[in-house]
């Protein structure tokens, strides 16, 4: 894999990665999503709260969900979580937080929990590592990947993650883990993770 | 660490945040109807095509004064067709000649078609609101009578 940096030159991976510029499009996408940013800092229980249901199908009639959370990540394996919920922060490329793999977005609102993946009501994998955040816009013309010079606050995106990898408590660290999908790929291998990307969002927010 | 609950927690602030979308890996919502405005072409309107590749094709059309274009969504997300300088966010995204009205398609869902007849003439700039960021923009040259 390799992905284009704002010098020109490209970031290059031995294995493959959810972060690319391939991508297809799948309808009658649903995303229903409540988030509360209660505590603001990594810790060891938190009041933040997510509840998640996004859902999408293929041309076969297929539907696919993720649910979540079922726990949420109160603080972070590799890097922070803040509870669980971050609200108006920096994420990912040079933040650390999350792959660098991702331009370094301004991130609206974000969470860390675990949730379950389903095809057609039957759940496939849990509990897996899921991961959303509403972002400003990080893709460009022919829907490719931003660099961080080319990421604008022109509209905003909601990524939703399920990540291909899985943390162990007991290393500390996070190892790979495929996501199991149900969707088949061309080439007959299942797609290891879903990295979903939902527009026209309506919004609200409000602070207490 | 994951899941593992102890004690301390810290209260800065309290946001809520509520989010609702719709359509697609790359998605977007069926949520409000797209206006569709009358027919009034008199002839074979010109057609431009909305695809699941964020863009239209062609991306640049050319009409004389009073025909009409005819947007076909044939993608699986909901798209707009906007002319309109006060909806973009980039001052590059719409533009319009002098003495233009402004339209706006509204989200239209898969398969559905919106139409704008021309009436002045001179260069039009367009662009679909949800992937404005994309660079989802479009030409119409409206060619006065006249002109070569």
């Amino acid at each position: 894999m390799a992905r284009g940096a704002e010098n020109g030159h490209f970031t290059m991976m031995n294995g493959m990665s959810p972060f690319g510029d391939k991508n297809v499009v799948m309808g009658n996408g649903q995303l229903r999503l409540h988030m509360v940013d209660a505590t603001a800092t990594d810790a060891a229980t938190s009041e933040d709260q997510v509840q998640m249901e996004a859902s999408w199908h293929d041309r076969d009639g297929n539907t696919y969900m993720v649910r979540c959370c079922r726990m949420l990540a109160t603080h972070g394996l590799e890097f922070p979580t803040f509870g669980g919920v971050v609200t108006n922060h920096l994420l990912h490329g040079f933040t650390r937080i999350g792959t660098a793999l991702m331009p370094t977005e301004f991130t609206y609102a974000g969470f860390w929990g675990m949730g379950v993946v389903l095809k057609n009501g039957e759940v496939l994998d849990q509990p897996r590592l899921i991961h959303g955040m509403l972002t400003e816009y990080v893709r460009g013309e022919g829907y490719s990947l931003d660099s961080d010079a080319e990421v604008t606050p022109t509209r905003q995106q909601f990524h939703l993650m399920v990540a291909p990898f899985a943390p162990n408590m007991e290393s500390g660290h996070f190892e790979m883990k495929p996501v199991s999908t149900g969707l088949q790929l061309p080439n007959g291998m299942e797609l290891p993770f879903w990295h979903v990307m939902f527009e026209n969002l309506d919004i609200s927010a409000s602070r207490n | 660490m994951f899941g593992v609950k102890h004690s301390a927690t810290i209260r800065l602030r309290r946001w809520r945040v509520l989010l609702m979308a719709g359509l697609g890996v790359v998605m977007t919502a069926p949520a409000r109807a797209p206006r569709v405005e009358p027919a009034r072409r008199a002839q074979a309107a010109t057609v431009v095509t909305i695809t699941d590749r964020l863009t239209f094709e062609p991306r640049r059309v050319t009409i004389a004064v009073g025909e009409t274009v005819e947007w076909n969504n044939t993608s699986l997300l909901v798209h707009t067709v906007t002319g309109d300088p006060d909806k973009a966010t980039l001052p590059t995204s719409a533009a319009l000649p002098d003495g233009a009205a402004a339209f706006d398609s509204g989200l239209l869902e898969p398969d559905q078609t919106f139409e704008h007849t021309f009436t002045v003439p001179g260069t039009y700039r367009y662009f679909c609101i949800p992937h404005e960021g994309a660079s989802m923009v479009g030409e119409v040259v409206v060619e006065a009578p006249g002109s070569d």
